[in-house]
């Protein structure tokens, strides 16, 4: 009877061996995997800051061609003799923007493929870049609504993109 | 007989007592290696929050320097006009202020904040926004922490006015040399961790718009 005792627990030592080792590491992986998380939030942080400012750098580029250009290359223009390309320069780079004009007195300046480019890294690939467009709005005044698009090919392999827009 | 019975079973008893030894020191070893390694993991895992923390804070400076280094450039724009001293639409004057942070390759100035060797300035949106030449600094811009309202951090270039972080800032300016209205900041911040020294380092443009934009006096 006490050997039949003996032999029902055997194993037991063993099983509640592997019970808190599984529990222990369970515990490690789970405490390793949320820190990793939040090293990978805060590298979306830091990729997310360049793509912003990459979109600030456009809006500032587009501010000032506006502001000090030459002929203010983005005002308002109808008739034969208006622009049908406009042209300005970032961080010697042209960027040029197809004027397409809008079927209801409004017209726009736009070009996806144009970017204004820059790289924190000269030697390297991944560069923030930002997209600019710009829109006239005719709607008793004329607004000029102009979209910046900044995005970051991640250094975490990550693509973040910030996108914002002014209008004067 | 008895004496054969019970010789054997002292060697038994012998022999179990080893066993136990050895049973005693496999168990713990396999009990070490158990509990080492999710201590380990455990441990790595709080190392890597301390450095996402600080990436997070580090983030937040750089900004703080950008910020920081726009708001004294459109303070010159704004009072450009008022004063016969500067001439911003011409030439560097619209970084008038920010002349300790101007970094010329032509004359000789390393422009790399990754470098040593690299000019820098600083800027303390703590302490009315003055820049500070990098030879009032000392080391490499060290920031420092005090408690305002006994809760919230507040980060600053002033020595007096808290404790030493782990936290060093580096700002220059490039002026264009195809544009002198146009000029590249670049923010560095960076720190010792664990893993070897971290850095974080944002790069912008700004040109100079806003003297058009306010009447001359």
């Amino acid at each position: 009877m006490i050997n039949l005792k003996l032999k029902n627990n055997k194993g037991f030592a063993m099983l509640f061996a592997v019970l808190i080792s599984s529990m222990l590491i369970t515990v490690g992986v789970s405490i390793f995997n949320i820190s990793i998380k939040e090293l990978m939030i805060s590298g979306s942080v830091r990729d997310s800051q360049a793509a912003y400012y990459a979109a600030d750098s456009a809006a500032e580029c587009f501010l000032y061609w506006n502001y000090v250009g030459p002929g203010s290359v983005f005002s308002y223009c109808t008739g034969a003799s208006c622009l049908e390309l406009v042209t300005i320069n970032c961080n010697d780079n042209d960027i040029s923007f197809d004027v397409t004009r809008g079927p209801i007195n409004s017209f726009v300046i736009a070009d996806d493929s144009q970017k204004f480019r820059y790289s924190t890294d000269p030697n390297s690939d991944i560069q923030p870049e930002a997209n600019i467009e710009v829109t006239k709005e005719i709607d008793g005044t004329i607004r000029t609504v102009a979209d910046f698009f900044g995005y970051n090919t991640g250094i975490s392999g990550r693509r973040v993109e910030r996108y914002y827009q002014r209008t004067i | 007989m008895y004496k054969i019975f019970s010789k054997n079973n002292n060697r038994k008893e012998r022999l179990l007592t080893g066993f136990t030894l050895i049973e005693a020191l496999v168990a713990i070893s396999l009990l070490m290696i158990a509990i080492s390694s999710p201590m380990m993991l455990a441990q790595k895992g709080l190392s890597s929050s301390i450095l996402s923390r600080d990436q997070m804070v580090a983030t937040f400076l750089v900004q703080d320097g950008i910020e920081a280094i726009k708001n004294v450039r459109d303070y010159t724009a704004i009072n450009q006009n008022a004063s016969t001293t500067y001439s911003p639409n011409t030439e560097r004057d619209w970084l008038f202020d920010l002349g300790d942070c101007i970094c010329d390759e032509l004359e000789g100035d390393e422009c790399d904040l990754a470098n040593d060797d690299a000019k820098y300035c600083n800027v303390d949106s703590t302490d009315g926004l003055n820049v500070s030449s990098q030879d009032l600094l000392e080391s490499a811009g060290p920031i420092y922490a005090s408690f305002n309202d006994g809760f919230f951090q507040k980060y600053t270039h002033t020595v007096t006015s808290g404790n030493l972080t782990k936290f060093s800032r580096k700002i220059n300016i490039k002026v264009s040399t195809s544009n002198l209205q146009e000029a590249e900041l670049r923010v560095r911040v960076y720190w010792t961790s664990p893993y070897g020294i971290q850095n974080i380092e944002t790069k912008t443009f700004m040109y100079n718009f806003e003297s058009k934009l306010i009447p001359e006096v």
